[in-house]
């Protein structure tokens, strides 16, 4: 409902600035500014560059204020789909993407001790590692939905697929995802008490040293874009 | 600790800031290429700014005699009815609702099938609320069911879903509004005027007047009305329970029309309706002792009952 509220106001506020009133202009691009500027932070490099693009977007947007159509979707999923354009065009003479593995590294783990603090930012560093590994296709669609908080209609939308199809590929690309790390996180384990074992012995197995499994988890990084 | 995708996913794709002034400058920079484009049409309302941001939360509304009376005028649609009449012995096709091929993309909000069986066939009633619906739905329809071929299928404009399609004509009466020109007390008034225009009374209304976090004022607006729920029959989708909810206040009374062979009605919380039995076996008079939301259900043959079609007939005295 309140989606559906957002998009009734946006549509009023589109429908007053196409007549000219610039107010209703500053007040929609109010709204859009927090979720345009965002969707490019989360899949350029530098925020200079998704600064560009999103003054970019609403260039366009100003320029076709009058060529929204009501009956193809919500306004702010019409503008995400400028931006979507707009990133793809910038990608496509650009290498500047974020590099998914990098953003574990990035991100500093709020969490409350230093061990589970550790502990999350290996978990970060795993997933973005799977996240970095899947299609770019798939990644996509987890951007949109836990970066940018999208509906699966209105992913649906950006990507001309059904609703369903969306929600069917998210849900087993976040089954696959959990798997592959419980998976993982078994391989650790084990590999943690074997070493532990040898230790105990007093003669480490070869290529088996303290840590060894810890950093291994981070090696082989894929640097893929978003 | 094994946290969950999606909260780590989340996480991982957290947005950076922008740089300090950036939003402000594309502001300002777009409003003064805004001041040199030609608009489609000059506007005419006397509104000189548009300050504050209208966060509109409206809350649907409704007495029994406007449940079919939805406007027709509005640009925003509803939603549709489809009634399909299958002849005595003609199995109820099976996966309906997907046969319509319609998706949260059409702006599918919610699909209530209804099936009641009868020595003269099966009336299939289908609610489709929707805001983005194809013309012609019942070639969708055969085109997937070929058992459909050549049976009479109806399509109506839907009246069935009162609280959402007055909540939408509320909402879109409203938002026309430029309450930012008016003080609070014009500003209730314009809001009531618009609202008994409609038709719609007795409705509390509610307008703030904050500062939103960019310091910019807001308005907030809040419509509320009592609602005496008109078939918001409850588990009808699925066809396997028969309810009713109703939203009553003390002194309401409404009546429920129950399936022909419901051998026991149950309500949920006796200390706020009171059921009888009315002046036809197939009425129920629910007279409503205190405030509350009070779900009264049918059974046949002491199992929920099913094709079960529930509405309320007349509403508060």
């Amino acid at each position: 409902m309140m989606r559906w509220l957002r998009d009734m106001r946006q549509r009023t506020l589109l429908a007053k600035a196409t007549r000219g009133d610039a107010a209703a202009f500053r007040a929609l691009y109010g709204e859009l500014y927090p979720l345009v500027f965002p969707f490019f932070s989360r899949r350029v490099r530098r925020v200079e560059d998704a600064e560009d693009l999103a003054a970019r977007v609403f260039e366009r947007l100003l320029a076709r204020l009058d060529d929204f159509d009501p009956a193809r979707g919500p306004v702010a999923t019409w503008v995400l789909s400028i931006a979507r354009n707009a990133l793809i065009d910038f990608l496509r003479t650009s290498h500047e993407a974020v590099d998914v593995a990098s953003l574990a590294e990035v991100l500093p783990d709020p969490g409350p001790g230093a061990h589970e603090a550790l502990e999350r930012g290996e978990e970060m560093a795993v997933l973005a590692r799977l996240v970095a590994a899947l299609d770019a296709a798939e990644r996509e669609l987890l951007v949109f939905r836990f970066g940018d908080g999208l509906a699966h209609a209105e992913i649906a939308r950006l990507v001309g697929a059904t609703p369903a199809a969306v929600r069917k590929r998210i849900s087993r690309t976040l089954r696959e995802l959990k798997n592959e790390r419980r998976r993982i996180s078994a391989t650790q384990r084990h590999e943690e008490a074997r070493n532990d074992r040898g230790n105990a012995a007093g003669s480490p197995a070869p290529g088996h040293e303290p840590g060894s499994a810890k950093r291994s988890s981070h090696e082989g990084a894929h640097h893929v874009r978003i | 600790m094994f946290g969950s995708e999606e909260g780590l996913l989340a996480r991982m794709f957290r947005a950076r800031e922008a740089t300090p002034g950036h939003r402000q400058a594309l502001e300002n920079e777009l409003l003064a290429r805004f001041q040199t484009r030609q608009p489609i049409a000059p506007r005419s309302s006397v509104t000189k700014r548009y300050r504050p941001l209208i966060a509109a939360s409206l809350l649907a509304v409704v007495a029994a005699g406007a449940a079919a009376a939805a406007p027709t005028h509005l640009d925003v649609e509803v939603g549709r009815s489809i009634d399909i009449h299958l002849p005595p012995g003609a199995p109820v096709p099976e996966n309906l609702g997907e046969a319509f091929h319609l998706t949260e993309a059409n702006g599918l909000r919610k699909i209530a099938i209804r099936v009641t069986a009868e020595d003269a066939g099966t009336d299939i009633h289908v609610d489709l609320l929707a805001n983005d619906l194809p013309a012609q739905l019942a070639p969708t329809l055969r085109a997937a069911i070929p058992a459909l071929a050549s049976v009479p299928i109806e399509e109506k404009p839907l009246s069935a879903s009162v609280r959402t399609s007055m909540g939408k004509r509320v909402a879109h009466e409203l938002f026309d509004l430029d309450l930012d020109t008016l003080s609070v007390e014009e500003a209730q008034r314009a809001v009531e005027a618009r609202l008994a225009a409609q038709g719609i009374t007795g409705a509390d209304v509610k307008i703030e007047r904050t500062t939103g976090a960019d310091g910019k004022p807001e308005t907030k607006l809040k419509v509320q009305k009592r609602e005496i729920s008109l078939g918001e029959t409850e588990g009808a989708g699925d066809g396997a329970h028969g309810m009713a909810a109703l939203h009553l206040a003390p002194g309401d009374r409404a009546r429920v029309r129950i399936p022909f062979d419901a051998g026991r009605i149950d309500v949920e919380d006796r200390s706020i309706v009171d059921v009888t039995p009315s002046d036809t076996p197939r009425l129920l008079t629910v007279r409503a002792l205190a405030a509350g939301k009070a779900t009264v259900q049918v059974f046949a043959a002491g199992e929920p009952a099913r094709s079960v079609s529930l509405e309320v007939v007349a509403g508060a005295e």
